[in-house]
């Protein structure tokens, strides 16, 4: 992408695209709609990342650096890496020497260990001149441990990709025989294998003839095809148990506890292969090498392909997160993989905050020098548009120019902060996002705008945002008495409800995890039941107005499992079951918890959202898609905005304040070599769509023109629009939240052609640019032509016209007096049509 | 075979019009416009009306009401438990009626089971005019035992072909109408054994796979197995039970065959699975006869009428049709299993069939305008297998790991001690003195159907011979080359 100042000084600008002004209005219309299309061609960012830097660490290491087998079959792989000065890290597994100190005990074939004989000893890695031992412990070396249903097939199902969505997963199953989605369901898929199809699908008399095992090796027909080899070991272990007699398992079967995945991070060079290890822990105290059971999953296949075994091919520059999933866990680790020749190197640059210092470190690993501060005036105009949604005044402009204070920067920010305007948007972002808007069924219109001036008012008397949760969460009563229990009113269903929590409150989509484990994140069934479990007391009566809605909470109504069909008791999602015995109303106990620093997610949610609405883009982005498939781009900087905000009480202001005044903010849009492929690391400005709302609201106080929107006085702003059914087509066009839904990606800031040909030729700018008059009353003041054009470049840009924009522009007022004001109209019309206008840079 | 439907006909019970209690001076009618109208509009007008018509259903008038809903009549005057209406709201077929809504007083339900009961009657001015109800309780046998010695197997080779360190299921059992014989599917081999004695009596190979059905044909001489491997081969073999000979062969499906019966003249084999196609051949030279699409999943049970009028097939998802036997031209569409048919069979009269379900039910259809005669839940998690004794009581084997038997008008009798896993199959002897059943673990059991008592046990996995150095010793090969000798009855 282009920065923004770039484009002004672009060769299309010279050629007089952006104001063409020697053509009449159509032609110049035209060009313009060329440059338009222009600049939405090139506002495509493209997804490259810059190469890291890596981070200091020992040279020679082994994963898993403590191993323990704990039968005659336990093994484990080991992962031998070497990491540089630089630190690049090389798999050299192959190449090291591995051997075991009492080689009685302990063997170890192509980098697996397996054991012998019960004992304690150490596994010594040599490589070249670096060597290092990790202690090893054998248990019950003799004893084979019996063949488990749980812990040994419903892997295979996973790994050979049996049971995925597109097969036997799907709700229906595939071809007549059906599996849990990524086995959510272990004992159904154990009947569903053995006993539905009474004697199809295993043969216990003639193992070998079992359709499970000559369908998924495709000796048989097989929608399928191959899902393994004969004498594979997924294959083996189906033998295995089909020759036990196909056993299911006792009760007391361990439960898998946690996976790990190593190496956690990784620097590698274009080309280079590494291997990743898993291990399972399982409740009854043992571990597992899992690496051949996982699925590996990458995000990103260019930079990082991973295979069934879990071996990393590094492809291009880039990161990618490479993610292995066993039973319900998915854990991933992270791959960097850097061009062979990189120059290391980092300017040394101003740090306002720790935000700063935390956005450097990352670029610093990967090499990347941030941009330049921005001038004034485009930090003036970034900051008015982001705070207050407007653009500075000529005069508050030139104000702010010719203060000589150093901290002018820090002051206007406050100034911003403490404006109306700024309280007014952010009731706009959480009025979007509580889904405030009147419904046929549900919310009346009186009830919509109760709802929304309940919000005003708690955020302009900068109520901390964990009170506000909390209120909302625990609401009873009526819809117009409290008009916090709309909040119950916008959605009724019980999992409806216990799913837009998660998402608005911790930027979580739990929505898989209704009908199976979700798949590429921690939330299990029950996980998410207990979540729900919270908002199955919730009762709601008619009032005495019919328009109103009386919720209550308390009583009986608990949510079954589907699987189990037996209640699940309420449960803080990622955190405990409290107890609920002794409460009358569950939801109190959740909002007590959500908004609290308990609920890890909760600040690191709030706090990314305000980052993305600053910055462009979130830390984790889309902001409420967190799952540990989208990991953070900067955790550590995600990590401290939230504590900071949690230090704050939940202070909105004072979170807004460190990141509009970190440097991070105020940086450039232009980009240097190291910086322009950089989308996620905040290396330079980000050149943005302003959204919906605040286009209107700034096309019409540039032109000085009134709008009129339903229940709002005329000349009121599109941010304070109350209610989010309101209609309008300008900000359909633009992409404004229909309120419909929590996601985030209800507010469109993608620009269309639809938007470029209203702005071009449909009513809203070129009618309130005659309409406010604001050229004609310009010139009925006696004000030269010239300092007209000042001025509406002044109220559009925030800037004076350049020399060039003036040479161009000259000749057209010389031609023919009487036309000026036709000129200066179409001048206008110019810059508002114009990418420096519609964009925040 | 015209001398086969005489005969049965002779034996058909007809029930005549029956003078009912309500029409006998002293009991008040229950009629519809008295007492039962005031209950439809209280509880079931609001969706049931001209106007709404949920479900095509309008019983805001008599007429409407007799002239049911878009798919059944809903009332069979003077059969309250085969009349839909009367089995939807007391709850014992879904959907429950009321929806939404609570289940009907006792007193309503017993109003309308008395006034169904009672000819269902208009108003007080009306007669009851019941059809006559076929009666459950056949008493005696309605097929003549075929004149001679009931066929056995004679000098089989008794030698295993398979010998596995586990039995596997009893994959598939069949017993012989006339014989004390039963046939037992092992692990690619057919085992006969005397229902008597117990004994081995010979070992039919079936290399294509695992036997998945068995059944005799109606005069016991001959045995078909239907089978194969998963997504390979599916086929049926014939055997004559005397000789041990595999006599024909037919079918070359792409999967097991699932289902498969003989017509009683012996001319054709009728045959389902996986491909969900019905298909039947001509037993002379295997010509395929008909392939008919009509099933949504995968066939199941397939049984002919002992007097081969008719042709029952049920599938997986519960779909259970009724052929014409010859023409194979659809008949009835049985509908009312919520799971899928595992078995079906037919009571000696051919006038009932019984079907067993994975919804846990067997149901009895009459052929007579395949209606509904009697439901009844058997087994819980479902009824594997179905089969009738000569006189009309039936046994059942299903998940719970029992096996039971029901008196004609199914009404419980006994059940056997429940096997270690879940009953697959099971079956009466030649006289219904005994049943043979067995369960997924291999276990198979004779028991004493009187007492319940356990007999003995089977094996569907025979220890092969002591090696025998006599050179007399006949091995029987098995038959490679299917014979194409018509088979056919005269």
């Amino acid at each position: 992408m282009k920065n923004h100042e770039g484009l002004f000084n672009s060769p299309s600008r010279a050629t007089g695209s952006l104001l063409p002004v020697p053509y009449p209005a159509r032609t110049m219309k035209i060009c313009s709609l060329l440059a338009l299309f222009a600049l939405l061609l090139t506002a495509r960012i493209t997804d490259t990342i810059a190469a890291p830097a890596p981070t200091a660490t020992a040279p020679l290491e082994v994963f898993p650096n403590i191993i323990t087998l704990e039968s005659s079959r336990d093994t484990q792989s080991l992962v031998v890496r070497l990491t540089d000065k630089q630190g690049i890290s090389y798999d050299v597994t192959s190449e090291a020497e591995i051997t075991v100190a009492d080689p009685s005990l302990a063997k170890v074939e192509s980098g697996t260990v397996k054991p012998i004989s019960d004992g304690a000893t150490k596994i010594k890695i040599k490589h070249k001149t670096n060597t290092i031992e990790i202690p090893l412990t054998i248990k019950e070396a003799k004893i084979d441990r019996p063949i488990s249903f749980k812990l040994d097939v419903m892997p295979v199902f996973l790994n050979s990709g049996c049971n995925t969505g597109a097969c036997h997963g799907a709700a229906r199953g595939k071809d007549g025989f059906r599996l849990s989605l990524f086995g959510y369901d272990p004992d159904g898929d154990y009947i569903r294998l053995t006993r539905e199809q009474t004697t199809r699908r295993i043969n216990l008399a003639i193992p070998e003839d079992s359709l499970m095992l000559t369908k998924g090796t495709g000796s048989v027909a097989h929608t399928g095809g191959t899902r393994f080899k004969e004498g594979s070991n997924n294959y083996k272990t189906l033998m295995r148990w089909l020759e036990a007699g196909a056993p299911s398992d006792p009760d007391t079967v361990a439960k898998p506890l946690s996976l790990e995945l190593y190496p956690q991070q990784m620097v590698i060079q274009e080309g280079a292969p590494h291997r990743l290890v898993a291990r399972a822990k399982y409740s009854d105290g043992t571990d597992r090498d899992v690496t051949n059971l996982c699925l590996f999953l990458t995000s990103n296949d260019n930079s990082a392909a991973v295979t069934p075994t879990g071996q990393i091919t590094a492809g291009k520059r880039g990161e990618a997160f490479v993610m292995a999933r066993f039973a319900t866990f998915t854990v991933g680790s992270q791959v960097i993989v850097i061009p062979k020749n990189v120059n290391s190197g980092f300017p040394s640059v101003r740090e306002n905050n720790y935000i700063d210092t935390l956005v450097n470190n990352k670029l610093k690993k990967l090499r990347i020098t941030p941009s330049e501060l921005c001038t004034d005036d485009i930090f003036m105009r970034r900051a008015y548009i982001d705070i207050i949604g407007m653009v500075p005044t000529r005069e508050e402009l030139e104000k702010f120019m010719a203060s000589k204070d150093a901290r002018k920067r820090e002051k206007l920010v406050d100034e911003l902060l403490n404006r109306k305007e700024f309280v007014e948007m952010w009731v706009m972002k959480w009025a979007e996002l509580l889904k405030i808007r009147s419904n046929q069924d549900r919310v009346s219109y009186k009830a919509a705008v109760q709802y929304y001036s309940w919000l005003q008012d708690k955020i302009a008397k900068n109520v901390p945002f964990d009170q506000i949760v909390q209120d909302l969460l625990s609401a009873t009563g009526g819809t117009f008495n409290n008009p916090a229990t709309n909040y119950y009113q916008v959605d009724t269903e019980t999992l409806k409800l216990a799913e837009n929590t998660a998402q608005v409150f911790m930027g979580m989509r739990i929505q898989c995890a209704q009908c199976h484990n979700h798949p590429f994140d921690r939330w299990t069934m029950t996980d998410y039941y207990g979540f729900a479990s919270f908002f199955t007391q919730v009762q709601r009566k008619r009032g005495e107005d019919p328009r109103e809605t009386i919720v209550t909470a308390g009583g009986g109504g608990e949510i079954n499992h589907p699987v189990s069909g037996k209640p699940i008791p309420p449960k803080f999602l990622g955190g405990e079951s409290p107890d609920v015995s002794g409460a009358k109303d569950r939801r109190v106990l959740l909002a007590k918890w959500l908004a609290s620093p308990d609920n890890p997610y909760f600040a690191r949610n709030l706090a990314n959202i305000v980052w993305a609405h600053f910055l462009g883009r979130g830390i984790i982005e889309p902001v409420d898609d967190v799952r540990i498939s989208n990991p953070p781009s900067n955790p550590e900087l995600l990590d401290a905005l939230a504590s900071h905000f949690t230090e704050y009480k939940y202070d909105f202001k004072r979170l807004v304040k460190d990141i509009c005044t970190s440097r991070t903010y105020q940086l450039s849009t232009r980009t240097n070599p190291t910086n322009e492929g950089d989308t996620r690391n905040f290396a330079h400005g980000m050149v943005r769509r302003i959204r919906a709302e605040v286009l209107l609201d700034t096309i019409t106080e540039v032109t000085e023109t009134r709008e009129k929107f339903k229940g709002l006085p005329l000349g009121a702003r599109a941010v304070q629009i109350a209610d989010g059914g309101t209609t309008n087509y300008f900000l359909t066009t633009f992409g404004r939240a229909t309120r419909d839904t929590v996601c985030s990606c209800e507010v469109k800031m993608e620009p269309n052609l639809s938007q470029a040909l209203h702005l071009l030729n449909g009513s809203t700018v070129q009618q309130k640019v005659s309409q406010g008059g604001v050229v004609k009353r310009m010139l009925d003041e006696k004000k030269l032509p010239g300092e007209v054009i000042d001025e509406l470049y002044l109220r559009c840009f925030s800037r004076k016209p350049t020399k060039q924009e003036y040479d161009a522009l000259a000749p057209l007022i010389l031609e023919d007096p009487k036309e000026i004001p036709k000129v200066l109209e179409d001048v206008f019309w110019a810059l508002l049509n114009s990418q420096e206008f519609i964009f925040n840079h | 075979m015209i001398r086969l439907q005489r005969i049965a006909f002779a034996f058909l019970i007809c029930v005549p019009a029956v003078a009912l209690a309500a029409d006998s001076p002293g009991a008040a009618k229950i009629t519809y416009q008295d007492q039962i109208l005031p209950l439809f509009r209280n509880s079931c007008l609001n969706c049931h009306n001209p106007d709404k018509k949920k479900g095509g259903l309008d019983i805001s008038s008599y007429s409407a009401a007799m002239a049911g809903s878009d798919s059944q009549k809903v009332i069979i005057p003077g059969d309250p438990d085969g009349s839909v209406l009367y089995r939807l709201v007391t709850h014992s077929d879904e959907p429950k009626m009321p929806q939404k809504a609570d289940k009907l007083p006792a007193k309503d339900l017993d109003l309308i089971k008395q006034w169904i009961a009672g000819g269902a009657l208009e108003n007080s001015g009306s007669k009851a005019v019941i059809k006559p109800k076929l009666d459950l309780g056949v008493a005696t046998p309605t097929i003549a035992r075929p004149a001679g010695p009931p066929p056995m197997p004679k000098g089989l080779s008794l030698e295993p072909l398979v010998r596995t360190k586990r039995p596997g299921p009893l994959n598939a059992l069949a017993a012989s109408p006339w014989a004390p014989l039963a046939a037992i599917g092992g692990q690619k081999q057919i085992l006969l054994y005397h229902t008597q004695t117990l004994e081995l009596l010979g070992v039919l190979p079936f290399p294509e796979g695992l036997p998945e059905c068995l059944t005799f044909s109606r005069n016991g001489q001959l045995l078909l197995c239907g089978g194969g491997q998963g997504a390979k081969l599916g086929r049926v073999a014939v055997w004559d039970i005397t000789t041990g000979k595999r006599i024909t062969e037919v079918g070359d499906e792409f999967d097991v065959v699932l289902a498969a019966d003989i017509s009683p003249d012996q001319k054709e084999i009728a045959l389902g699975g996986p491909a969900k196609m019905l298909r039947v051949f001509a037993t002379t030279d295997g010509e395929k006869l008909h392939n008919v699409k009509k099933h949504t999943d995968w066939i199941t049970a397939v049984a002919y009428s002992p007097d081969g009028k008719w042709l029952a097939t049920g599938d997986r998802s519960g779909g259970l049709y009724v052929w014409e036997g010859k023409t194979v031209r659809e008949y009835y569409t049985l509908s009312g299993h919520k799971g899928g048919i595992t078995s079906l069979a037919y009571r000696d009269d051919s006038k009932l069939l019984a079907s067993a379900s994975e919804d846990g039910s067997i149901k009895l259809w009459n052929m007579d305008g395949g209606t509904q005669a009697k439901n009844w839940n058997a087994h819980s998690g479902g009824v594997l297998s179905v089969s009738f004794t000569h006189d009309g009581r039936l046994t059942s084997a299903g998940r719970d790991k029992t096996t039971k038997t029901w008196k004609p008008d199914g009404a419980a009798e006994k059940t056997f001690d429940a096997f270690p896993d879940i009953a697959l199959h099971t079956a009466f002897n030649d006289d219904g003195s005994r049943v043979i059943s067995g369960d997924w673990s291999g276990a198979i059991r004779v028991f004493n159907t009187a007492d319940g008592k356990k007999l003995g046990d089977l094996t569907p996995n025979p220890k092969p011979l002591p090696p025998d150095p006599s050179p007399t010793a006949t091995t029987l090969k098995p038959a490679t080359q299917p014979t194409t000798k018509p088979i056919a009855r005269k």
